[in-house]
């Protein structure tokens, strides 16, 4: 009886997994199929499995649009955000934790706080200020005011707190300046937190899209988002094309994802959560 | 000794400093100004105004029908991403080490860029082609024309949101549960207690501080919905899913409002700080 009891248990929950897999997969399948079918056929049934196969809704996607170049626009705007964003947290966030300086309290709260600040306020005076950095429709300007995060100074912090001085004296006693205990010593110690920041920078910088679109204006700088928002806007319902064009900008960075998910994962659950 | 500390420190804590003040601090003390004016933007001339902006706001029925929209979107999908974040790791945490591949499909929205998946929705909400009234129509339920009538865009949106904040809830609850003292299960167990008890007296008490977060970062995350509703439904019909952010870009970006549009920016920015306060004050109160 019990044992029948735990095998009917395990069926409801995977009968229940599997349901709910299949609604937030549904995007996803019919993304794949639709981008493989002739227009013609595209929402006769069945109308999961495409009859034919028609890549030609690939290369004519890609001929309407350079999505090679949205890539690589995206990619460099991502690297570098990530890079910046966990630069520029490590070397504060060690500042915080080991050093006594003045002003620390003062300047941690106001950091704190800036997290509440919704980013569609600062958007307005931001673009001013890139237009008279002579930023406008750059990629720089996606890049450098995005270089600096709060939460990855409190993430990183919280992380380097656990770690012994010890390690740093060591360091310091074979001659290591500050720059090289961070870089040799802590950075590699604290990497399933670095690793839970990078993750996160670098899907916020491929996601965005309020900013660059106010941004970037000549569509060789677009990147992803915007080059699928301008896509969508031209082809409305040729649906086949659409979804073609959509698996172009979006299956690559999720097998990049799926590529790198077992570090990433464990770095979100020990690093970002217990610590 | 001491000095020389302070002046590494500063060294250290210079770079992300230097980037707070030129793109956060500054521009949030401007856009304070900005709302106390008229400007236009391209005119150089910028009139004080003092706190018409804001009398304007008060008035303006659009605005109004903004604050509603962004209130409404913003409690369906953090509570019901939250519900079925914390259901859904719960199954996963019994199902143990078959879950690998769930937790991949779930975590995949997250990773999609959100507009990519607003043209797919909008595929799968179409009324005549769409996935979701052709299943509707099958077993005979009516088939609403979700992204142009009124009474259905706001939850088609929300919709969305659910799907795309569902991953996020769902993972942190994993780390969560994983981490929960397994004495107080393994107590518990020998005082014979049945799975609804243990869940209804210890999981849910004891996730209660990840509970929060998931919930206070799912509000502030909710707040500034722009992404996917700008591509589905650019606020209309009717102005049904005109929340806050996709106001502000009209005000500002369209019609150069930008006195105006920044007045809308803090409004935004006043509905997180009271969110954050009285997630503080529940805080607090648990503290002691």
């Amino acid at each position: 009886m019990s044992n029948f009891k735990k095998i009917s248990l395990r069926v409801t929950d995977h009968l229940l997994l599997i349901t709910a897999s299949l609604v937030v997969g549904l995007p996803f399948l019919w993304m794949i199929t639709t981008s493989l079918k002739p227009p013609k056929l595209a929402f006769k049934s069945p109308y999961l499995i495409p009859t034919h196969f028609h890549w030609e809704n690939f290369v004519n996607a890609w001929q309407e649009a350079p999505f090679g170049r949205y890539y690589i626009n995206s990619i460099i705007v991502a690297l570098f955000v990530t890079f910046g964003q966990v630069f520029t947290s490590a070397l504060a966030a060690y500042a915080f934790d080991r050093f006594e300086f003045p002003f620390k309290r003062t300047l941690w709260f106001t950091l704190l706080a800036s997290l509440m600040i919704p980013l569609p306020l600062l958007v307005i005076p931001t673009f001013q200020i890139v237009q008279n950095l002579h930023w406008g429709n750059n990629l720089i300007a996606l890049i450098i005011p995005r270089a600096w995060t709060a939460f990855g100074i409190l993430l990183l912090r919280q992380f380097i707190h656990s770690i012994p001085r010890d390690f740093d004296d060591a360091a310091r006693m074979d001659g290591a300046n500050t720059l090289r205990v961070i870089w040799n010593v802590i950075l590699p110690l604290a990497r399933p937190a670095v690793a839970t920041l990078a993750l996160f920078a670098f899907l916020f910088a491929w996601n965005d899209f309020l900013w660059p679109l106010i941004v970037l204006n000549s569509p060789e700088n677009f990147t992803v988002p915007l080059g699928i928002a301008n896509f969508s806007g031209k082809y409305g319902t040729r649906w086949t094309l659409l979804m073609a064009a959509t698996v172009s900008a979006t299956i690559p960075a999720v097998l990049a994802f799926l590529a790198m998910q077992r570090s990433l994962i464990r770095g979100l659950v020990t690093g970002g959560i217990n610590e | 000794m001491r000095n020389r500390q302070a002046r590494t420190a500063y060294l250290l804590i210079a770079p992300a400093l230097l980037l707070f003040a030129v793109f956060t601090a500054y521009p949030f003390l401007w856009s304070a100004q900005i709302s106390f004016t008229n400007w236009d933007g391209m005119n150089s001339v910028k009139k004080f105004v003092g706190f018409q902006n804001y009398i304007n706001l008060f008035s303006d029925p659009e605005f109004h029908q903004s604050i509603k929209v962004t209130a409404i979107y913003t409690a369906v999908v953090t509570v019901i991403s939250t519900i079925l974040g914390f259901a859904i790791a719960l199954l996963l945490q019994r199902r143990g080490k078959s879950s690998a591949i769930y937790r991949t499909i779930f975590f995949s929205p997250v990773v999609t860029a959100t507009i990519a998946a607003a043209v797919v929705w909008q595929l799968l909400f179409d009324p005549f082609v769409g996935v979701i009234d052709i299943g509707l129509r099958a077993v005979h339920l009516p088939a609403p024309n979700w992204l142009s009538d009124p009474n259905w865009a706001l939850a088609a949106v929300s919709i969305v949101g659910i799907w795309k904040r569902l991953g996020f809830a769902i993972i942190v609850f994993s780390a969560g549960l994983s981490s929960l003292p397994t004495a107080c299960f393994e107590a518990a167990e020998l005082d014979g207690i049945n799975a609804w008890q243990r869940l209804r007296y210890l999981t849910v008490p004891l996730m209660k501080p990840i509970t929060t977060l998931v919930l206070i970062t799912g509000v502030i995350d909710a707040v500034q919905v722009f992404d996917h509703i700008f591509l589905m439904t650019s606020g209309g019909p009717m102005g049904s899913t005109n929340v806050l952010s996709l106001y502000l870009y009209n005000q500002g970006f369209r019609l150069f409002h930008l006195g105006y549009a920044s007045a809308i920016g803090w409004a935004l920015f006043i509905l997180v700080l009271i969110t954050t306060m009285v997630q503080w004050q529940f805080r607090r109160r648990d503290d002691s």
